[in-house]
């Protein structure tokens, strides 16, 4: 018996439109902006100069300590070296390089042969050297992760829940790419010297978990599948340490802390690429969608792509698009401004039109309970939101607002339409302010 | 939209920009309402047969002055219009069930102004209020106890305007017995139906239950708050019966009176029940014991409206007291002490 899942929402998954459509390109056009921060923790330095030329994979950003590089997607001259508006909302330092159409790699993309006599410290190198951060969410650098994990950890779950609405991406790579996924999980096994290894998916994905059982490819590379209930937010290190590997992540730890190694495929597949082909990573699976979208598509997109160039490989938009995100609708960043690049995080862009979602109301709470019952990690929303309204720090200390992941099911699930997430999140600036002494709207 | 290199300028797209989630469920709150008084309909229909049509104008009457004094007081106080929600509407119906059949229609509205004005809207209106409206309003209007304690048998013609002769009618409730000491003259399966004397909606158990059934499945409510009063009742009359047949006298104490009204749509109204699941089985048990307390030593022989009042009182603390259980594995017990729970 499986632990049961408690908490969580049954999203309408929303993904018949995309996840039949293979996986495409999208020609990359003639100004293409990289951010040096695509490893949000440890911002990139720039190393070229503006009218240099660069090829395609070259470093053209100096990762720091414990960052990774950033590479060029393109061949080409560097046009500016200059704040750029990114996704996030603000702008960043970014390299911009004009496309020169002619993808001349840089020299020093090679295959590499004979991995496994390869010491684990050299295999972290490479992958720190080709710029690969964790895909989902975050996008820590994985080099990091997992030297911080060596010896630490001895089960290794492979995440493919890809639990938010409209998304495909992992779908599609788990379909078309599975060698990838089980390449890069034998280099990862052989970094961390894990004994077991799991591919977690949801129940949903029919045709992909028949395939792997049909033909027993996972199995026969020692993976085994496991498959989960539709629930969101399942994906998350702490639930899958807990539903697969059956253990307990301490409240305030990581999965590490309890043995087990969570990544998501497609970083599992970027490890692949980067350590047996060389090659940097430069492109990413990104799934456009939406009810404004034209043509829903899953495409390979080089870093740095405009999201403009994203909504012509779509064929445009089907009238005006109410909003248009980046990531999946529960978590992902609502854009004002399509100049904005791809980055290596971005695992879609989204145009929903006004029937997508309920019409907005003004908030009302009726204490009806479904945030708590929902909220993947015991907290009590409501009450969170009360205190929050009244910048209670103590009240929201007790009731540990620090713990909330802002997964965003409370506010999905609210019947009286309360923006839970966005005021727990203004209430762990302020809190933040408060604390630091500044001022909670410097800045702002 | 920003400056291309270059200059060129585009017609600026009207996008929306907000916080995630950028989807959100269907159902609303008027979603909620409207299923709640889907579920109340059944067993109001039964009264309706039982008790005749003035049952159907006392609730339709009832259901409209609440909306309309909910609309009147925010329009007259400049407040956002929450009339239209549907829970004015559940506020009418309910109080109109609890009361008898025979009440005049100027007492009904007092209580209907006392439920939405003085309950809810004095307090901050819905998701604010301390204590259920419809059964605050109750308790308001026992101090009209003949008008409030007036019980007819279902075989009593009642007209549907004016004046009720309230000695015509009157009849003895399965609950008078019961404080009594003694088993109630009519067939458990009278109870079981609804054909008893008693408030006009509360007296069909199995209609009641069916609706309560419904709510669950519609995930509406969860049945720990029914289940722990229920079940609390169950264990304290069958394991203190009077008489020498328990189970008998628990099954009558259970059909009989606004127990079933009580614990399905009265302890379960949102606003003045516990959020936290620990706080919703301990706030039923607590309603179930204040109930029987009240049965059994009362002076008056109902104790379902009291008790949920009091326990509404408690709601917050029992949230308080009793959190969710982290994913972490500790566990947190009462009053915030953490106990470590091994892996």
């Amino acid at each position: 018996m499986r632990e049961p899942f408690f908490g969580g929402v049954r999203l309408v998954d929303q993904k018949a439109a995309s996840r039949r459509k293979q996986i495409g390109s999208v020609p990359a056009p003639e100004l293409m902006t990289f951010p040096m921060n695509l490893c949000p923790s440890c911002p990139a330095v720039p190393c070229v100069r503006v009218g240099e030329r660069v090829r395609m994979g070259q470093k053209i950003g100096e990762g720091g300590e414990a960052g990774v590089p950033v590479h060029s997607s393109v061949s080409g001259t560097v046009l500016a070296v200059e704040p750029r508006p990114t996704a996030a909302g603000e702008a960043f330092l970014a390299v911009v390089v004009k496309n020169d159409a002619l993808d001349t790699p840089a020299p020093d993309i090679q295959p590499r042969e004979r991995i496994e006599t390869r010491s684990a410290e050299e295999l972290l190198h490479i992958i720190r050297e080709a710029g690969v951060v964790d895909l989902d969410g975050g996008g820590a650098p994985t080099h990091a992760r997992l030297r911080a994990a060596r010896g630490r950890v001895d089960f290794l779950i492979l995440n493919g829940m890809e639990g938010e609405p409209y998304l495909t991406g992992e779908y599609r790579l788990l379909m078309e790419r599975p060698g990838e996924i089980v390449a890069g999980a034998a280099i990862l096994r052989q970094i961390l010297g894990v004994k077991e290894t799991c591919l977690a998916v949801e129940r949903t994905r029919g045709e992909a978990i028949d395939l792997f059982e049909d033909t027993g490819f996972l199995t026969k590379n020692g993976i085994r599948l496991v498959p989960l209930p539709p629930k969101y937010p399942l994906g998350t290190d702490r639930e899958l340490a807990r539903m697969v590997a059956r253990r307990r992540v301490p409240l305030r730890g990581k999965a590490e802390d309890v043995g087990v190694f969570v990544l998501d495929v497609a970083t599992a597949a970027a490890i692949a690429r980067a350590v047996l082909d060389g090659v940097s990573f430069v492109s990413r699976i990104v799934t456009v969608a939406g009810g404004a979208v034209r043509r829903t598509r899953n495409c390979e997109v080089r870093i740095g792509t405009p999201l403009r160039a994203l909504v012509s490989a779509a064929s445009g938009f089907r009238g005006e698009p109410y909003k248009v995100l980046v990531g999946g609708p529960m978590t992902g960043v609502a854009q004002f401004d399509l100049e904005v690049p791809v980055e290596k995080t971005t695992s879609a862009l989204l145009a929903l039109t006004g029937a997508e979602d309920v019409p907005p109301e003004p908030p009302r709470c009726i204490r009806c309970g479904r945030c708590v019952s929902v909220c993947p990690m015991g907290l009590l929303p409501m009450y969170l939101s009360i205190y929050a309204a009244r910048r209670d720090f103590r009240m929201l200390d007790k009731l540990e607002l620090d713990l909330c992941t802002e997964c965003g099911a409370c506010a999905y699930i609210c019947p009286g339409r309360v923006p839970l997430v966005h005021q727990l999140r203004m209430a762990k600036h302020e809190k933040r302010m408060s604390e630091t002494g500044g001022d909670a709207l410097a800045g702002r | 939209m920003t400056r291309l290199p270059g200059g060129k300028k585009e017609r600026r797209l009207g996008l929306m920009v907000s916080l995630p989630p950028h989807v959100h469920v269907r159902e609303g709150t008027s979603a909620i309402m409207l299923d709640v008084v889907v579920a109340l309909l059944p067993a109001l229909a039964v009264a309706v047969y039982f008790f005749g049509l003035r049952v159907m104008t006392l609730s339709l009457v009832s259901v409209c002055a609440c909306v309309v004094l909910e609309l009147g007081y925010q329009t007259l106080l400049k407040k956002p219009i929450t009339a239209w929600d549907g829970s004015a509407m559940v506020t009418g119906l309910l109080l109109a069930m609890c009361l008898p059949v025979t009440i005049p229609y100027g007492l009904l509205l007092l209580g209907d102004a006392f439920a939405i004005i003085v309950v809810k809207q004095l307090y901050g209106g819905i998701g604010r209020n301390v204590f259920n409206p419809a059964l605050c309003a109750r308790a308001f209007l026992a101090s009209f106890p003949v008008q409030l304690s007036t019980f007819t048998s279902p075989t009593a013609y009642i007209p549907v305007w004016g004046h009720v002769d309230a000695d015509a009618v009157a009849s003895a409730t399965p609950l008078a017995s019961l404080q009594a000491g003694k088993l109630p003259a009519e067939p458990l399966r009278y109870l079981f139906v609804g054909m008893t004397g008693g408030s006009m909606g509360e007296t069909c158990a199995l209609l009641l239950l069916l609706g309560g059934a419904f709510l669950v499945l519609r995930h509406v409510i969860s049945p720990r708050i029914p289940l722990s009063y229920l079940g609390t009742v169950a264990l304290l009359t069958v394991l203190f019966p009077m008489g020498n047949d328990p189970v008998t006298w628990m099954l009558c104490q259970l059909f009989s009176g606004g127990l079933m009204l009580g614990a399905v749509f009265m302890a379960t109204d949102y606003t003045t029940s516990p959020v936290t699941h620990g706080g919703q089985i301990a706030y039923g048990i607590g309603c179930g014991v204040i109930t029987v307390l009240i049965r059994y030593f009362g002076a008056y022989p109902e104790g379902v409206c009291y008790a949920i009042l009091i326990m509404n009182a408690f709601a917050w603390l029992l949230d308080r007291a009793l959190r969710p259980r982290r994913l972490g594995g500790r566990l947190r017990g009462l009053l915030g002490r953490k106990t470590e729970v091994r892996p």
